[in-house]
């Protein structure tokens, strides 16, 4: 078999190739021919076949066996305008092996200098067969349908290599923005210059900041940044300045909020980003326990003047700048277990719990009615008691809730009843693990989302990721820090490409939708490949919370069919629904 | 990094600021709420810890009050026992030593403390002196409840401990 595996392949980005294992045996869930031929690659025709929508984004592994040389270039003949961006996989120890997870951007035209130079800063892993790259075509939009016959054309240990790349181009084009928010929560400080100890607000850390909001701008996901600690600690230059107190509460300076997130609100942090010069979709305010009001003077009258003044001064000021497309959320994520608050207001265990949350939404309402074209959200994030709370008078002052996925799974009627009340309920868990056969836990969230009808999700943390020695098994993190490799900021990870691909295909579900002014077609579609006929079949009625409710999960314990049907037949569900968009 | 040096001169002024606090702490910390905030003192974390609202926010409010009642930076923190170590009930600030959410061992200026008296320690956060005075919390019938910790950086301009706050 070894013998007949070619020095370069390719294969999905589903399947997860081990670096080190003979090439009969890269991934245990595959057959040993897998570098031979898989799903979108013909070793014997030296073909690799993709297909997409104009604006779409594919990709896929190119995978250089050692003996194949290191790769020296690569470029791509005859795609008709479309857009070729390499990567480089970078082996991570989890569990006392290495997988591939984060990717390092290599200019295809300099691979030669810059590859050897990323192996070098790597972890170094000792018995390497092959080095895997993540290669991406961008449609461009306006892109006409039909078949290229394209060619990839590398140069690796000296010699040229051509494979031909039939690219099937589908007849529609995905919008720009997403259908739903893939939303990559993170807190505090992104790891930037200075992040250890006191940080100053410089334009060199905004910078590194930025970077990570347009790196989940690029993979239609929201860069979600809680800008304040347990404690009620807000980050230099995250918030306002503040005078007084009681009364004489007030915004004393915007500039520091301002120029910390007007970029972002404005649209202009993403100028001349894939996915669009737009505003940020949600931005958490400052806003908690202690701040705008002193929490010394909770339950009195000088507590709510001192919320009210400064969130009416900011509905006014964001009003003003024109700040009108983005939702701001007041949200506490307070809990009695960090003691600095009595309260668990995230992840709430007891009914009495809510009392507060209900009285600060209420304030929050109050203090911002007068300018109705900001757009202020109270939100939660439930889970032991969603189902109760759901019907309690948070149905109606809750606007955002972010649910924990079996509890969001087993009150699908709950989730029903907050829509019809205009709210927003997605459910929240983490990245799929980075260790693994197959990446599909990261493909399903969007699916997920676009199953139960929710208008988007939550990935809990995508910076927890450790430290390079021990990055953690992927629930917390799917960003990686680029400083190791020169970058000034984020890495992306195979796991975040399986999600943007995720998020292409809800696109893919909702243009059938739209296109056929109903459901039906695609529950048809997606009954026949993965197994859920209709909203009911992507929840799991009355499942019981497991122990430990409230923690992450980074992968689905239902049986449903649509969370044991393998990678074959989602991308089988992906196919027939572009051809039912083309059809219809 | 280089330990930075600390005059004799700020670290009496510091320690002097510290027990003026810890003084008024002892005086205006409601022992017998503080005594009632755990609703089961056998848990101090996870889902089921709970605290009695009012009892924790009467107290919270004073450490809040008594961070204000000297200028510059002053943290404060109250303690409980737990089991054989000590255990965070309401903090104004972090602890720059504690182990966060768990217990912490009982140091010598926080035994003396539950004995009863007032005992001044020296702490360090990476590479950072700070200057701690640990005081007794009393109830109605003057036993010994909790501590309260009172503390501050005596390296200001590389750390103030209110940039600590988890």
């Amino acid at each position: 078999m070894a013998a007949r595996i070619p020095p370069v392949w390719c294969a999905d980005l589903l399947v997860a190739l081990d670096p080190c294992a003979a090439p009969g045996a890269v991934n245990p869930a595959e057959p040993a021919d897998f570098p031979l031929r898989n799903d979108l690659w013909d070793a014997q025709a030296g073909t690799v076949r993709l297909a997409g929508a104009a604006g779409e984004v594919l990709a896929f592994q190119l995978v250089l066996e050692k003996r194949a040389g290191a790769l020296e270039a690569l470029r791509l003949e005859g795609a008709d305008g479309c857009g070729l961006a390499l990567l480089q996989q970078v082996a991570v120890p989890v569990d006392g092996r290495f997988h591939d997870d984060p990717l390092v951007p290599v200019a295809p035209a300099r691979a030669a200098e810059v590859v050897p130079e990323i192996t070098r800063q790597a972890p170094r892993l000792k018995g390497r067969r092959r080095q895997a790259f993540t290669v991406e075509l961008t449609i461009p939009r306006g892109a006409p349908a039909g078949a290229r016959e394209a060619a990839l054309v590398l140069k690796a240990g000296g010699r040229d290599l051509r494979l031909k790349l039939a690219l099937a181009v589908h007849g529609f084009e995905l919008p720009e923005a997403p259908g739903c928010t893939a939303d990559l929560n993170c807190y505090g400080r992104v790891p930037g210059p200075g992040s250890e100890g006191i940080v100053e607000d410089s334009e060199s850390y905004r910078a590194v900041e930025r970077e990570h909001f347009r790196m989940a701008r690029e993979h239609l996901a929201l860069f979600h940044l809680l800008p304040y600690t347990h404690a009620g600690r807000i980050e230099d230059g995250y918030a306002p300045v503040l005078s007084g107190r009681g009364r004489n509460r007030h915004v004393a300076d915007w500039m520091p909020f301002d120029r910390h997130w007007g970029p972002y609100l404005d649209g202009s942090a993403f100028r001349g980003c894939r996915g669009g010069e737009r505003p940020v979709e949600y931005l958490y305010l400052p806003v908690n326990l202690n701040w705008p009001a002193y929490f010394e003077n909770f339950g009195t009258p000088g507590y709510q003047v001192e919320f009210g003044n400064v969130l009416g001064e900011m509905a006014r000021h964001f009003a003003e700048r024109g700040w009108t497309r983005t939702k701001f959320e007041v949200f506490f994520n307070h809990k009695a277990r960090w003691k600095y608050f009595p309260w668990d207001m995230d992840e709430i265990r007891f009914d009495r719990d809510n009392q507060a949350t209900a009285l600060l939404a209420r304030m929050a309402i109050e203090a911002t009615k007068d300018v109705p074209a900001v757009k202020f959200v109270n939100r939660i994030d439930s889970s032991w008691i969603f189902d109760q709370s759901a019907r309690t008078e948070l149905g109606d002052l809750i606007n955002l809730w972010v649910v924990n996925r079996t509890s969001h799974s087993a009150a699908p009627d709950e989730v029903a009843l907050l829509r019809q009340k205009g709210q927003a309920v997605w459910p929240y868990g983490g990245a799929g693990a980075v260790a693994g056969p197959v990446r599909l836990d990261c493909l399903r969230w969007p699916w997920l989302a676009w199953g139960r009808e929710t208008d988007g999700f939550t990935w809990w943390h995508a910076l927890g990721w450790g430290r390079w020695e021990a990055v953690g098994r992927g629930g917390d993190h799917c960003l990686y820090p680029g400083a190791r490799f020169g970058i000034a900021g984020p890495l992306a990870s195979l796991r975040l490409k399986v999600l943007r691909r995720g998020m292409q295909d809800h696109a893919y579900l909702s243009l059938l939708v739209a296109k056929t002014g109903s459901r039906r077609a695609a529950d048809e579609i997606v009954g026949r490949t993965v197994g859920a006929n209709s909203r009911e079949d992507w929840y799991q009625r009355g499942e019981g919370i497991e122990s430990g409710g409230a923690e992450i999960q980074t992968a689905s314990r239902t049986e449903k069919p649509w969370n044991t049907a393998g990678r074959s037949a989602w991308a089988a569900a992906r196919a027939e629904v572009a051809r039912a968009i083309e059809k219809a | 990094m280089r330990k930075p040096k600390v005059t004799a001169k700020f670290r009496r002024e510091t320690e002097e600021r510290l027990r003026r606090v810890a003084r008024a702490a002892e005086v205006f910390i409601d022992g017998e709420a503080f005594k009632g905030i755990p609703v089961d003192p056998a848990l101090n974390t996870g889902d089921d810890y709970r605290v009695d609202h009012e009892k924790f926010i009467a107290v919270k409010k004073t450490l809040l009050r008594l961070k204000r009642l000297e200028p510059g930076d002053v943290g404060v923190i109250t303690w409980r026992r737990f089991r054989d170590q000590a255990d965070i009930t309401v903090p104004a600030d972090a602890h720059p030593c504690a182990v966060r959410p768990g217990n912490h061992p009982v140091t010598p200026a926080m035994a003396e403390a539950f004995a009863g008296r007032v005992a001044v320690q020296e702490l360090d956060w990476r590479g950072c002196p700070l200057l701690s005075v640990c005081a007794p919390i009393r109830d109605s019938l003057d036993d010994v409840v909790g501590v309260v910790e009172v503390f501050a950086s005596l390296a200001p301009e590389r750390l103030r401990v209110d940039t600590l706050r988890y």
